[in-house]
């Protein structure tokens, strides 16, 4: 990181800023008076805010976010199976502060595009330059029926980590052995492709080696989903008899559920759960609504250099609300996002162009512990949108060795030890 | 303070080049490669390209890049701390 000193970016940035327009009207322009607000800490918000700071030390940055600490998503539904503790799940934003970014602890409400001014709840104004928006994303409460928060609290999604997540768990260990675990996973896109997949292996794995008579249910919207010929062979080789999939083609969309009766209800079917997990359709962040940066259907289109919304100039949307073309909504995506889009507006707020972007992801997932798969993905954008480049990228090799599965599951703790560190510093 | 900008303009990262600390940050459970010179990580690079070197994602990612992507991604990541 930068050694640039804090910024405070309030009344001390202006009196520097006041006196550089008197006296040197250039340096002001190119370096003084540029402020960046950042919306959501996650890992996009978050390693962009720190990002900035090294590309550009003079520009005051500002990150708003709602938690005083975050809870990380990778590596939660470990914390379901009972693998690991939450608290490995959080994150503080000390190593941020200590990167010269003004920190602040609210809940974005309002977005002026035309003032460039954020409000939040408790008042305060923040005005900007460039405004970027990491709000990740809602759960769509309403879009399934029988689906709000008063039944999350029944049939919990544990699709934001934190208390939904220990909620899962404390269920998974409170149900009988012999009992029945339903999730119903949502069509295409939401966040986290193959992390439905994921739960189900280590929920099975939980199962088998904790309450062997039970069984799990896997109701899909879909019919193809994300490594799924990995995650199917694993299944056959690990959990037999112990988890099925039901497809999209098979009646596997869930229309419905009720949460008295931990019900999923399907065009052919109703099946009761003895622990229900409901990971229901998703949108963008509210903020992302409020600021008008959504589109209708509820993600955010950018520009795949800059990240900035094709709907409002000056807010640029990264991570999971973002509309990014082939890449999935992950950890790994948003936080590479995050880079390209900081180095975009330290080049933009000197009234540079943005360079051409070139991106990667990696995600992993885990069978059971030890036993790693994983995807990857190179984009440039082609015709406006980030896209596949052929004949790169791809899923880990079909029937590779046990010493290939180790060796991407130890990948897998190296890389979420990275991320969380490049990004919470 | 033109200094500055100078400086930062030069060490503007080629497309590409951003991505590695996703997984190679400093400090990292990772093969740390900031600062390891510039001919040995294009090296590295593209033996994982041609899959002369054996890896796990390394080889599906550097397929998605050019020779002279690779020669520019490792320059820049030779000199980041």
């Amino acid at each position: 990181m930068s050694g640039a000193p804090a910024s405070g970016g309030g009344v001390g940035r202006r009196v520097l800023l006041a006196g550089a327009l008197l006296a040197m009207p250039f340096v002001a322009r190119a370096q003084g008076s540029a402020r960046v607000v950042v919306v959501g800490g996650g890992f996009g918000g978050a390693t962009l805010a720190r990002a900035l700071r090294t590309a550009d030390p003079t520009i005051a940055v500002t990150l708003v976010e709602a938690n005083a600490t975050y809870t990380s998503c990778p590596y939660s539904n470990e914390v379901i199976a009972g693998l690991r503790d939450l608290a490995a799940q959080r994150f503080g934003y000390a190593g941020i502060a200590a990167a010269g970014v003004r920190v602040i602890q609210g809940t974005a409400t309002g977005v002026d595009p035309t003032a460039r001014r954020v409000t939040l709840a408790d008042g305060t104004a923040l005005e900007y330059d460039r405004l970027v928006l990491s709000p990740g994303v809602d759960m769509a409460f309403g879009a399934l029926p029988g689906y709000d928060e008063a039944a999350a609290e029944i049939m919990p999604h544990a699709w934001k980590a934190g208390a939904q997540t220990d909620l899962l768990r404390r269920q998974l260990e409170a149900m009988e052995d012999g009992g029945v675990v339903v999730i119903s996973a949502p069509a295409n896109p939401y966040r986290c492709p193959p992390g439905p997949y994921e739960r189900a292996s280590l929920i099975a794995y939980y199962l088998k080696t904790r309450k062997p008579k039970s069984k799990l249910l896997l109701l899909d919207a879909k019919d193809a989903f994300s490594k799924q010929k990995l995650f199917e062979g694993g299944w056959a080789a690990l959990y037999p008899g112990i988890l099925e999939r039901v497809s999209q083609s098979d009646g596997g969309t869930v229309t419905r559920v009720n949460a008295a009766t931990r019900s999923f209800v399907t065009d052919f079917d109703t099946h009761k759960a003895a622990v229900g997990n409901v990971i229901p359709p998703q949108r963008a962040g509210r903020i992302a609504v409020v600021a008008g940066v959504a589109d209708r259907t509820g993600w955010c289109p950018i520009d795949p250099a800059s990240f900035e919304s094709r709907l409002v100039p000056g807010i640029h949307v990264i991570g999971d609300a973002a509309i990014a073309g082939a890449m999935p909504k992950s950890a790994f995506a948003a936080n590479a996002q995050a880079k390209i889009c900081a180095w975009a507006l330290a080049r933009l707020l000197t009234d540079a162009t943005p360079a051409e972007p070139l991106l990667m992801n990696t995600c992993y997932s885990l069978l059971a512990p030890g036993d790693g798969i994983s995807v990857a993905g190179v984009y440039r954008p082609k015709n406006g949108v980030l896209t596949d480049v052929e004949g790169a990228g791809g899923t880990s090799p079909l029937n590779a060795p046990p010493e290939f599965r180790a060796q991407e599951a130890r990948e897998a703790d190296a890389w979420f030890q990275t991320i969380t560190a490049e990004t919470f510093g | 303070m033109r200094g500055v900008v100078l400086a930062a303009l030069l060490l503007l990262p080629p497309p590409g080049a951003t991505n590695c600390s996703g997984c190679h940050a400093a400090g990292s459970g990772n093969v740390a490669i900031n600062g390891r010179d510039a001919g040995e990580l294009a090296g590295l690079m593209n033996s994982y390209r041609s899959g002369a070197l054996a890896s796990t994602a390394m080889g599906r990612l550097m397929k998605g890049l050019l020779p002279a992507d690779i020669d520019a991604i490792a320059a820049w990541v030779s000199v980041q701390k």
